[in-house]
Order: C-alpha cells, then structure tokens, then sequence
C-alpha cells in the first residue's frame, strides 16, 4: 500500500458526506435519515483516517478543515447569478426582520447602552471567571487540569452571558442572574 | 430549528455584538491571516540574510560567546534559534538584543523590527500596550465567540439554506447567503479560533484571580504548576559556552530519534542564569505529529541530560495549554496547513465584513457611512501595503503611519460618499501598490527577488493585485450593463 494512501482515503471521505448531505438537500435522495446517518459515519470514518494517517492532534484539524473546503466547494459549485438590484426601494425587505434590527442596534439612552455594555463585557467576563473556578473545583481532576479547563471554559461562559445579556433589552434580571451566581462561587471558593 | 423567539433574541445581541466588535475583529482577522506568513514575510523583508539548514555545535557556541563578549549581555537567559525548513536562517538573543547568524556563528545584522513587527502587534495586541492589548484582543476573541453562538441561535433555516448561494439580486440577500454559507461551513475552525484567540490574554486575567484563591497571590507558582517549573541546580558558575556541551547536549537527540523516521528536532537553545551557580541549559524540541510547541529539555552546564519540562507527556492541561500556539497560527505539519488556514482565516474575515454589510443594508444606512466602511475595509489591507512600501523604501515603519494612511482611506472613501465609488478606488489604489511593492523589492533586491521562496511571494502578490484589479474592473463592467439593461426596461 502506498504510503499517503490513508491521507487520500481520509480526504475521499471527507468530501463524501458534504456530497451527501449536498444529495438531501436538492431532494435527490429519496433516504434523507438513512443518508445522513451514512454522512456522519463517514465523517466519523474520515476523522479516524486523518488521525491514523496524521496522528490524532493533526488530524483532527486535517478532518474539520477538509469538511468545510469540501462544502464551501459545493456551496460554490451551486451558486446562481442574478443582476443585480440597484433600486433600494424595490428591496424586497422582511418588515419583522428589518423592525428587528433597527431595534436591535437602538439604544434608548446612553447609559442604559453602556451599562449593558459593561455588563456584557467586562463584568460578566470577571463573572464567568470566578463562576468556572468555583464548577473548577468539583471537578474530579486535579488542580493544574482544573485550572486549565477553567482557562478554556472561561470565554465560553463568557460568550453565552454576553449573548444573555445583549438579547434582551431589559437585561436586569439576566444582570441579576449572573451577579448572583458569581457571589455564590466566591463565597464556594472562599470557604 | 428554534422558535421565533429565540431567533429574534439571538439576532439582537448578534447585531449588538457584531456592531460594537466587528470593525476590530476584522482588523484581527485580516493581520492575524496575513500573520499565518510570519516567517515567510520575515525571510522578503530581510532576504538578504544567509539561509542554511543545520547550525552545529561550533557555531552555536562560537555565536553565544561572541555574542556574550559584543553585548556585555548580563540577560537572565541567552536564546540561540536554530535554522528550521520553514524559517532557514538562526538568530541568537538575550531579549532585547538580537543577531541574525552566519552558518559559521558569526553575527550578521540584527533583524530589523520592520513590516512585520507592524502586522503582528496589530493582531496581538493592536498596538496598545503589550498586557493591556494583549487582554483587550483576547476579549475580543471570548466576543467572537458571543457572535458565533448568537449567530447560530438567529440563523432559523440552519439546514434549509445549507447549500445555497445567490450572487447578486438584492445586495442584502447576496452578502447574507456569503455570510452565513462561510460562517455556517467555517464553523469548528472560526470556534478553535475565538477558544484559542481568547485564551492567550485571558488566561493571564484567570490566573491571577485563581491566585488569589488557590496560591496565596502567587501567580508564578500556579504557572510553574501548569508549565512546569524551573531545576533548582548547583554547578561553578561560568560565562563561556562550551562546544563539548552542546555538542553532548546534540547527540542526545541523535540517540534518542535512533532510526525513527519522524525525529524530535531542536529548534532553539537557551542558556539560563548564565554566570551564576545555578546556571543549566535547555533545548527546546518540536515532537512529530504534535501540536505543542516543543518539549523542553535541560542539560548541566556539561551537557549531561538533566531532564524534561513534560510537556509532551505531562498532565494533559499542560499538554493543552502548551498546544494553543501551533494551533492558533498553523504552524506545523507542512506549508499546506498554512494554505488551509490562509483560506480559513480570509473567510472569517469576509464574514466580519458582510456582517456590518448585512447591517447597513437591513437599516438602510446612508452612502457616507457605508462609504467609511469600504474605506476601512479596503483602506486596511491598502495602509499594510503602502507601510511595506515605506519600510522598504526608507526602513520606517510605525503604527502612526499605517493609522495616518488607514485615516487618509477613510476620509477619500466617505469625500466619494459612494459606497461602490469609494470601493473601486481603493481596490484599485489597493492592486497599483501591491504592484508597486512587487517592483520596488525586485528593484532593491535584484539578486534575490526573484529566487526561491521570494519569487513565489512576489508573483503571489502581482497575482493578488491582478485579481483584485480584475474583480473591480468586472464588477463595474456588469453594474454598467445592469444599469443600461434597468433604463432600457424603464
């Protein structure tokens, strides 16, 4: 067997499962569970070979990033050309989707708008922070594992507060939420 | 996939989000692509330097005494980087005063902070203070993330609209299937990339607050925990680099790689506490098929194996923390990976753009606004070129030049105060410099510019600049036949 055999076993299914879920989604596959159960066997498969052809860090970088070449490909390969459209107000405009982000990005006033932003950023930054140290330590792994996950962890706890928070325009009871959850870790972690 | 509600919740904060960030994060996105080339840019902008491959132990010890004796260096820790495939060119340094060397272990001429010094400290850290910009860009990282999950909460046809893909029509729809097609299909690299991204300053922020909770305040402690920390040694001080040391500190490698095919490869020494009792030396080791960035392994002062720092096989968390670099910026396996993430990260940075172009069109902005964000969108890319230009030309190079030039973008763009006008003349403002770049590195290094790796950077430019000029020039040929088709209707 040739020695890059495996890395092209690995790419032909990579690709095979974008081709696949690309077969749903025209409605030419009459199957559509059974075929995207072979499509996330073959991704399964296709990371497995990555990892056996590249070993297992590379791997799985080689098998995710294959998957969305492959889809962008397809996505490129389905693309449709129209003229145009200058006139803006022949836009055809969602009204509820317009209404939502005109009022999505209106402030009412100007310190209701920062105190969402520093609720959002740094406050609930320092929040997830503490929140994770203190779930950190019930974690059955010892302390270096602790930290390192908690390190990780930390700007995706970050990330859904801010979202929390940014998604509604009365944020009190969220603000309320995560001050109160942040107190109960310190006070874990204090005693 | 999820109720109206939800969706319209996510879309709100993925608006409020993506308008308070999207403008940094794209300058991030851009320098951090541009960045995956470090190495390479370090090679054209100095491609005068000596390339070799291997640095023996003669010349690592003749480089670290010669240094020693020139500097007076009383530095902590003396680094000698050794040649690599990818960077093939060694350079010795104590921190704040560093050589390029020749493959005997002379020093050449210290590597200039040139443009790439520039493209960097944008994407670290924007120019703003190395711990301060370094948390700031990192927070911006955890708001990627924020994007990225409101993105996905207010993206309602997740599944129905996978493959689709409709150019031009309405401009709103057009930028909406680019954006959500590459942010939908781009998704696991663009979430290791907010992880990864935000990990770097955060982890500085996490440490210090665990700290407090866990170390007594001790932040060093806690990272000589998690990194591992230094050999506590004794040994007659000295300040000369012994060639039988490193020599012996070589072949250790050379017994331990045996007949594998994949070796565990050196890539930089590090001589600690020099002239002092304690002093020992490291060497630090990329392993095959790993993603940390090295194993470190220390020597006595005479060469004899001490121990290693476990980073290959030490608690997982060190292993982890220790990976984020190689997978931040792609630096392993080969140049292809470099390729992929080149790609990768251009499309994170279109999604950035065709999010605030989403945005202007849902709320129909007026032309000046959505001219100054063509200016910062084209002008970004255009002020990196004219401060390659400028270090080329006069070896100067600052961050006040390139925001003085991004500024003079912006202002032409919204005096044009037409969004399509404002992009036509920068792209092609943009392609005549990148152009201009080209001949301008040919002209100054004639006998180098156009061999090996620097022939491939330069036509790799003059490619970038005729297809930029080539979209331009087509685009404004078919919105002129488009408007010539809407009259004749009329």
């Amino acid at each position: 067997m040739p020695t890059d055999a495996p890395i092209w076993l690995a790419l032909v299914t990579s690709i095979a499962p974008i081709v696949l879920l690309r077969a749903i989604w025209r409605k030419k596959s009459a199957y559509k569970f059974a075929t995207i159960g072979i499509a996330l066997a073959l991704f399964t498969a296709s990371v497995n070979l990555w990892a056996k052809a590249k070993g297992w860090e590379f791997g799985l970088v080689y098998a995710f990033a294959a998957t969305s070449l492959t889809a962008w490909i397809a996505v490129a390969l389905n693309h449709e050309r129209k003229p145009r459209l200058r006139n803006s107000s022949s836009l055809r405009m969602n009204p509820k989707i317009n209404a939502i982000g005109k009022q999505s990005t209106r402030t009412k006033t100007l310190p209701v708008a920062l105190l969402k932003f520093l609720m959002a950023g740094p406050l609930s930054g320092l929040a997830a922070c503490i929140i994770l140290l203190a779930l950190g330590e019930a974690l059955p792994v010892n302390r270096v594992n602790q930290l390192v996950i908690t390190g990780i962890g930390f700007p995706i706890l970050w990330a859904a507060f801010s979202v929390w928070i940014c998604s509604r325009q009365a944020f009190i009871n969220q603000t309320l939420s995560i001050l109160s959850a942040s107190l109960f870790s310190v006070g874990f972690l204090l005693y | 996939m999820f109720s109206n509600e939800i969706v319209k919740r996510g879309l709100s904060a993925h608006s409020v989000i993506g308008l308070t960030v999207g403008a940094l994060l794209y300058i991030i996105c851009l320098t951090g692509t541009l960045a995956v080339l470090e190495h390479e840019i370090e090679r054209w902008q100095q491609p005068t330097i000596p390339e070799f491959e291997t640095l023996n132990a003669k010349a690592i010890a003749h480089s670290s005494n010669q240094f020693l004796r020139k500097t007076q260096s009383q530095a902590e820790s003396l680094y000698v980087v050794l040649p690599t495939k990818e960077l093939p060119r060694a350079h010795i340094s104590d921190v704040e005063t560093e050589y390029y060397l020749s493959e005997q272990g002379d020093l050449i001429a210290p590597p200039v902070e040139g443009f790439l010094h520039l493209l960097v400290d944008l994407h670290v850290h924007l120019h703003m203070g190395e711990t301060v910009g370094i948390i700031f860009v990192s927070c911006l990282g955890a708001m990627l993330l924020a994007l990225i999950v409101s993105g996905i909460l207010a993206h309602p046809k997740i599944f129905k609209e996978a493959f689709r893909l409709k150019l031009g029509g309405q401009k709103r729809l057009e930028q909406v299937d680019i954006h959500n097609r590459l942010s939908v299909w781009g998704l696991p690299f663009h979430i290791m990339m907010g992880i990864t991204g935000a990990f770097f300053g955060l982890v500085g922020i996490m440490a210090t607050i665990a700290a407090n909770f866990y170390y007594q305040g001790d932040t060093q402690a806690l990272m000589d925990d998690v990194y591992g920390a230094d050999p506590v040694i004794t040994a007659p001080p000295t300040s000369i680099i012994s060639e039988d040391s490193v020599e012996k500190a070589l072949s250790y490698f050379s017994e331990l790689n045996g007949d594998n095919e994949q070796k565990i490869k050196p890539i930089y020494f590090v001589f600690q506490k020099l002239g002092a009792e304690n002093h020992f030396f490291e060497v630090a080791a990329t392993h095959p098929g790993r993603l940390i960035y090295s194993e470190i392994y220390r020597f006595y002062p005479n060469g004899d194996f001490m121990n290693y720092q476990q980073l290959s096989d030490g608690s997982t968390a060190r292993q982890i923390a220790y990976s984020v670099y190689r997978l931040h910026f792609g630096q392993f396996d080969n140049p292809l990976v470099k390729i992929i993430y080149i790609v990768l990260g251009l499309s994170l940075t279109i999604v950035c753009v065709t999010g605030i172009n989403i945005w202007m069109a849902r709320t129909q902005q007026g032309e000046r606004l959505k001219s100054a964000w063509a200016g910062i969108v084209w002008g970004t890319p255009l002020s990196l070129c004219m401060c390659a230009i400028l270090f080329l030309i006069i070896e100067v190079n600052s961050i006040i030049d390139f925001l003085l030039v991004l500024a003079v973008n912006v202002v032409i763009a919204m005096a044009l105060n037409h969004e399509e006008r404002s992009q036509r003349t920068l792209k092609t403002l943009l392609s005549a410099s990148l152009i201009c770049l080209t001949l301008i590195h040919s002209i100054i290094f004639k006998e180098v510019a156009f061999s090996g790796i620097f022939a491939l950077i330069n036509s790799s430019l003059l490619v970038t600049a005729l297809i930029i000029l080539f979209n331009t020039h087509r685009k404004q040929n078919s919105s002129l036949i488009n408007n010539t088709l809407a009259t004749n209707n009329k």
